[in-house]
C-alpha cells in the first residue's frame, strides 16, 4: 500500500491557521510538511503529513455484524442493518450483515473475499478475542475500510454513535456522500434553509440517523448566503438528552446575528429534555434524511460508569512484532496475540490495497493508523470522534520518529524486515506513556497549538531580547525559553517556522525526563515536521529547577559554542531580575474561569487561529482530574471540534454548534480569528450562552498579551 | 594558585550498566536505584592532583541504547579519556570490547581508556570474572578497575587513576578531524536557508 492517500482524518492545523506569523508562519515549508494526502515524500518511511486533513478521496466499505447477545438494540439494528446492506449492495453485493460470532469481510467490487474471512478471520479472530481480551477486541465488529482506488467524489460516512451496530457505507452512485456524523440524537434542529438542509441530509446513508426528538426549523434571516446552513448536533453520551441548536453562518459578521437567533430559538422552547435516566437509555433515532417517519429505537445501554476506561495504544511492526503497548498490565502473551490479530486484520485489507481504519463494536472503537513499517492502533470506549484516536496515534508515531528518525527506521527494516524495533526504542516507553497521558486531556495536541506561559508581556519581551542569538551561529534553528514545561518565548530564523507538533514532542521529551532537566544535555532529536529524515541537536540547560533554555541547532558540533553562549544569556536574564520574574510567573499561570466573570460558565477553550495558541482556565469541579466528568467533557469538546471542522466527512463545516446534555451544555464557535469551545450549566438559556460566548471572546481579547505569545522575535 | 587543566572524558557502554550512576556518584556523590535512560548529559567535576594541579573533567555521559550508537563519535572524537563500562552481573562485556575496538579505530590515538566493571556490590550475581576484564585490559593496554556506583567503592579511585595518566600539558584537541560517521543532521536546504546574519 502506498503511504500516501490513506488517512481520512482530521486535524487541527488547517491551512488558514498555518499562515499565522507565529509559530507557524506562512513561510513554513519544511520537508515533513507536505500536505494532507501527500506522503512524506523522500522520507523513506512513508511519513505522512500530520496532522492529516480530511481526505476527500476515500471510499469506505463497511462490514456489519450484529451480535445478538451483545447488543441491546434489536429493534433498531434490524432496520438499520437492512438499510445498510441495501445501501451498500450497489457497489458491494456480497456484503451482508451476519449474525453473532461471525465476522464478515466485505468483498470489493473486484474480488470476492468471502472465502478468506470465513476461515482465517472470523473464527480465528473471535476465538482469540473470547479468550484473550474480550475487552479490547469486541466480538461484534464493524469494520470500515477505505478503498484506495476510490474516486475523489465520495466521502465517507462516519457514525458518531456508538451502541449502534450498523454502519453505512457511503458510496453512492452519484458519488456524493455525506457523512452520518453530525446527526443529532438531540432534538432540536433549526435551520433557515430547508433545501440546504436537505442537501446535507440527502447524503446520509442508512446508517446515519439522528435521534428523533423534534426536528424544528426556525427561519433565520440574517445569513442566507447559501454557504452553510444547518448544523447538526451530535452527542452520544448515553443517558443524556441532547439538544441541538443549529445556526449556519457565513461570516464573522453573521455570527452575532446567528447567536441571537440561537438565543431566540431557545426562547421558543425547542428543547427536549432527557428521555431516560439510568444505565439503559432508550434513544429514539430518526433518519432525518428522506423519511422522517421512520424512527428507530436503540437502547444503548452504556452508562458513564462503564465508559471511559483508559484508552489502550499499541504499536507493532508490519511484520507483526510488538513495539509498544501503553499498558503493561497485559501479559506478554496477550500482547503477542493481540498484535497477531491486528496484523492479520490489517493484512487482509492490505491484500486489496486497502487500509483498515476503524473497527466499531458496541461502545468500543478501535482506530488504526498505518505508517509502514509501523502499524498503530488504539482501543477506546470514550465515544470520541474517529479523528481523535487517529491524532493520538499520529502523535505516537511522530514521537517514535523523533527518537529514531525515518532514515534510521527504514534502514533497520530494510536490513531485516522482522527487526525488533522495541530494542531500538528501549527507554522511550516513558516518553510515549507521558505523551499519551497528556494527549488525553490537552486540547493543544488535537488542535496542534501551544499554550504558552501566561505572564506579563513586558517580561516576555525582555526575555526575548536577551535570547537574540549572535549572528555567528549559522545553523541555529530555534531558541526557546521554557518555564514549567511551557513556552515563555521562542525565537526562530526568519525563514523557518516551528511546527507546534514538533514543539509538543520536544516539550514532552523534556517533561518526561528528569535527567534532561538536571544536567546540561545535548539531545539528538528528530523534528518530524521539520525534517523526518534527520536529527537536530538540542542544547538543554535548566537555569533553575523550572526554567530552562533550549537551543536547537542543525550543527551537531555546536555544543561548546552554545554552551558558552548560554552563560551570556544567563547573565542577561539575571539583569533586571528577568529570570526571577519568570519564575514568579509560573504559579500565576493558572487562572480560574471566574476571571471572566460569567455566572454559569464552567470552562472554555479558546484557540487563537492567528497565533496558533490556546488558552483555557483550570479544570474545576466537577471536572477534576481523573473524573468521569472531565472525560465526558473533553469528549464533548472533541465532538464539537469534529463537527465544526467536518472531520468525519461532512461536506461542510459549521460555524456554530450547540450541544446539551443533562450534565452540561457546550458551544463551539468558529470564527476567522478564533475557535471557542465553552461549557456552561445546562440550565443556562441559549441567550445566556450567547452572551457568555461573547463575554469570553471579549475577555480573551483583552488578555491576549498575557495569555499568548504575540511577538516572537526572529533572527 | 593552582593550575587547572580541562580534559574531556566520555562514558561508553551498553545501556543499564551504570554509566550515569558512576558519574553521579563521582560528581554529586548521589545514587539512585531507579534511573531513567540518559541521552547525553554533560557534567563537570574538578579533582586535585597534589598542591599545584587541578584537573577539570568535562564528562559526557552518553546513551547506551543502540539507537544512539551512530551518534557516539560526536562525544568521543575530541575526548582525552574514555571510560568503558560493563556490568559484571550481565553479559555486557562483549559490548565493552566492541567499544574498545571502536575507539581504537576512531578516537584520538592518545586517548586514555579505562575499562570498568561496575556493580561489584552484587558480587554474588557476578557473571564476568575479574580476571577476564583484567586480562583483556592488559592485552589492549587499557586501565582497568572494578567499582560500585551504589556503594561508591572504587569510583573516585578510577577517575583519579585516569587523572594521573593524563598529560598535564593542555591537551591538543583534534578538532580538524571530520566525522564521517553518524547521522547527517542537516540537509543542504536547511543550511542554506538559515540566515547568516540578521539582528535587526
Amino acid at each position: 500500500m502506498s503511504p500516501s492517500s490513506t488517512t481520512t482524518s482530521s486535524s487541527p492545523s488547517s491551512p488558514p491557521q498555518s499562515s499565522s506569523p507565529f509559530p507557524v508562519p506562512s513561510a513554513y515549508t519544511q520537508p515533513g510538511d507536505s500536505n494532507s494526502s501527500g506522503s512524506g515524500a523522500g522520507t523513506g518511511s512513508g511519513f505522512p503529513s500530520f496532522p492529516p486533513t480530511p481526505s476527500r478521496t476515500t471510499s469506505k466499505l463497511s462490514i456489519t455484524s450484529v451480535d445478538a447477545h451483545l447488543s441491546p438494540p434489536q429493534p433498531p439494528s434490524h432496520p438499520s442493518s437492512a438499510g445498510d446492506v441495501r445501501k451498500r449492495s450497489h457497489s458491494n453485493p456480497t456484503v451482508r450483515a451476519i449474525s453473532p460470532h461471525h465476522l464478515s469481510l466485505p468483498s470489493t467490487p473486484t474480488k470476492s473475499r468471502r472465502p478468506l474471512n470465513a476461515n482465517a478471520n472470523g473464527n480465528g479472530l473471535l476465538h482469540v478475542n473470547g479468550n484473550v481480551n474480550s475487552d479490547t477486541f469486541p466480538k461484534t465488529l464493524t469494520l470500515r475500510k477505505k478503498s484506495s482506488a476510490s474516486t475523489a467524489s465520495s466521502i465517507h460516512s462516519v457514525s458518531l454513535f456508538d451502541g449502534v451496530h450498523t454502519h453505512s457505507q457511503s458510496h453512492t452512485p452519484s458519488g456524493i456522500d455525506t457523512p452520518t456524523s453530525g446527526l443529532s440524537r438531540g432534538s432540536a434542529f433549526q435551520e433557515d434553509d430547508p433545501i440546504e438542509r436537505r442537501s446535507h441530509a440527502v447524503g446520509n446513508t442508512s446508517g446515519s440517523r439522528s435521534r428523533s426528538g423534534e426536528n424544528s426549523r426556525t427561519p433565520q434571516s440574517g445569513s442566507s448566503k447559501g454557504k452553510e446552513r444547518a448544523t447538526d448536533v451530535d452527542a452520544d453520551d448515553n443517558n443524556q438528552s441532547v439538544e441541538g441548536g443549529i445556526s449556519g453562518l457565513t461570516d464573522v459578521d453573521d455570527i452575532k446575528t446567528g447567536l441571537k437567533e440561537l438565543g431566540r430559538a431557545d426562547m421558543a422552547g425547542h428543547s427536549v429534555e432527557g428521555d431516560i435516566e439510568g444505565s439503559m437509555s432508550r434513544l429514539d433515532l430518526k433518519d432525518t434524511k428522506d423519511d422522517p417517519q421512520t424512527s428507530e429505537t436503540v437502547s444503548a445501554g452504556i452508562s458513564d460508569t462503564t465508559r471511559y476506561a483508559p484508552r489502550r495504544y499499541y504499536v507493532l511492526t508490519n511484520a507483526g512484532k510488538p513495539v509498544f503497548s501503553s499498558h503493561d498490565d497485559t501479559s506478554e502473551d496477550n500482547i503477542t496475540n493481540l498484535m497477531a490479530i491486528a496484523s492479520t486484520l490489517i493484512s487482509i485489507f492490505q491484500e486489496e490495497d486497502d487500509k483498515i481504519r476503524c473497527i466499531i463494536k458496541g461502545k468500543s472503537r478501535i482506530g488504526f493508523v498505518l505508517k509502514p513499517p509501523l502499524y498503530l492502533f488504539a482501543v477506546s470506549d470514550w465515544g470520541e470522534p474517529e479523528h481523535v484516536l487517529r491524532s493520538h496515534l499520529e502523535y505516537i508515531h511522530l514521537h517514535i520518529l523523533s527518537v529514531v528518525s525515518s532514515t534510521q527506521l527504514s534502514r533497520v527494516f530494510q536490513r531485516r524486515s522482522n527487526f525488533d524495533l522495541s530494542r531500538l526504542l528501549e527507554g522511550t516507553e516513558t516518553f510515549l506513556n507521558n505523551l499519551i497521558d497528556h494527549s488525553q486531556f490537552d486540547f493543544s495536541y488535537l488542535t496542534a497549538t501551544l499554550q504558552p506561559l501566561r505572564m506579563n508581556p513586558a517580561t516576555r519581551d525582555v526575555a526575548g531580547a536577551a535570547l537574540m542569538p549572535p549572528s555567528k551561529f549559522k545553523d541555529l534553528l530555534y531558541v526557546l525559553l521554557i518555564a514549567n514545561g511551557r513556552i515563555v518565548t521562542l525565537l526562530r530564523p526568519r525563514k523557518h517556522a516551528v511546527h507546534p507538533s514538533d514543539l509538543h514532542l520536544l516539550l514532552n521529551t523534556l517533561a518526561s525526563s528528569a535527567t534532561l532537566r538536571s544536567s546540561e544535555t545535548w539531545l539528538p532529536i528528530c523534528f518530524p515536521k521539520f525534517n523526518p529524515a534527520g536529527f537536530v541537536h538540542a542544547y538543554i540547560s535548566y537555569m533553575t529547577e523550572d526554567v530552562g533554555l533550549v537551543f536547537v541547532s542543525a550543527d551537531r558540533e555546536a555544543f561548546e559554542d552554545l554552551r558558552n553562549w548560554k552563560s551570556i544569556v544567563l547573565q542577561k536574564l539575571e539583569v533586571d531580575k528577568t529570570l526571577s520574574k519568570i519564575s514568579e510567573s509560573i504559579p500565576l499561570h493558572p487562572y480560574t474561569v471566574s476571571a471572566v466573570g460569567c455566572p454559569g460558565l464552567r470552562h472554555f477553550i479558546y484557540k487563537s487561529r492567528q497565533y496558533i495558541q490556546l488558552t483555557q482556565p483550570e479544570w474545576e469541579a466537577p471536572y477534576t482530574e481523573k473524573s468521569v466528568d472531565r472525560k465526558r467533557l473533553i469528549t464533548m469538546y472533541q465532538k464539537l471540534h469534529d463537527v465544526v471542522h467536518a472531520r468525519s466527512g461532512q461536506n461542510q463545516t459549521y460555524k456554530l454548534v450547540y450541544m446539551r446534555t443533562e450534565h452540561e451544555a457546550c458551544l463551539a464557535w468558529l470564527t476567522k480569528p478564533f475557535e471557542l469551545y465553552l461549557t456552561v450549566s445546562p440550565q443556562l438559556s441559549k441567550s445566556a450562552v450567547v452572551s457568555t460566548a461573547n463575554a469570553v471572546a471579549k475577555w480573551v481579547l483583552a488578555e491576549e498579551g498575557r495569555v499568548f505569545l504575540k511577538d516572537a522575535p526572529v533572527f | 594558585m593552582s593550575r587547572t587543566t580541562s580534559f574531556k572524558l566520555v562514558l561508553l557502554g551498553e545501556s543499564a550498566v551504570g554509566k550515569s550512576s558512576l558519574v553521579l556518584r563521582f560528581v554529586r556523590n548521589e545514587f539512585s536505584d531507579f534511573r531513567e535512560s540518559t541521552i547525553a548529559a554533560f557534567l563537570t567535576q574538578t579533582v586535585s592532583l597534589g598542591d599545584s594541579t587541578n584537573i577539570k573533567f568535562e564528562i559526557w555521559d552518553t546513551a547506551g541504547q543502540e539507537r544512539y550508537k551512530s551518534l557516539a563519535p560526536i562525544y568521543f572524537r575530541n575526548s582525552n579519556a574514555a571510560v568503558i563500562v560493563y556490568d559484571i552481573t550481565q553479559a555486557s562485556f562483549e559490548k565493552a570490547k566492541s567499544w574498545v575496538r571502536e575507539l581504537q579505530r576512531q578516537a584520538d590515538p592518545s586517548i586514555v581508556i579505562m575499562l570498568v566493571g561496575n556493580k561489584v556490590d552484587l558480587e554474588s550475581q557476578r557473571k564476568t570474572p575479574r580476571e577476564m576484564g583484567e586480562r583483556f585490559a592488559q592485552e589492549e593496554g587499557l586501565l582497568f578497575a572494578e567499582a560500585s556506583a551504589k556503594s561508591g567503592d572504587g569510583v573516585e579511585e578510577l577517575f583519579m587513576d585516569i587523572a594521573k595518566k593524563l598529560p598535564l600539558a593542555p591537551p591538543p584537541t583534534r578538532s580538524s578531524q571530520a566525522g564521517p560517521r553518524g547521522v547527517k543532521v542537516a540537509n543542504d536546504q536547511e543550511e542554506n536557508s538559515t540566515p547568516s546574519a540578521c539582528t535587526c
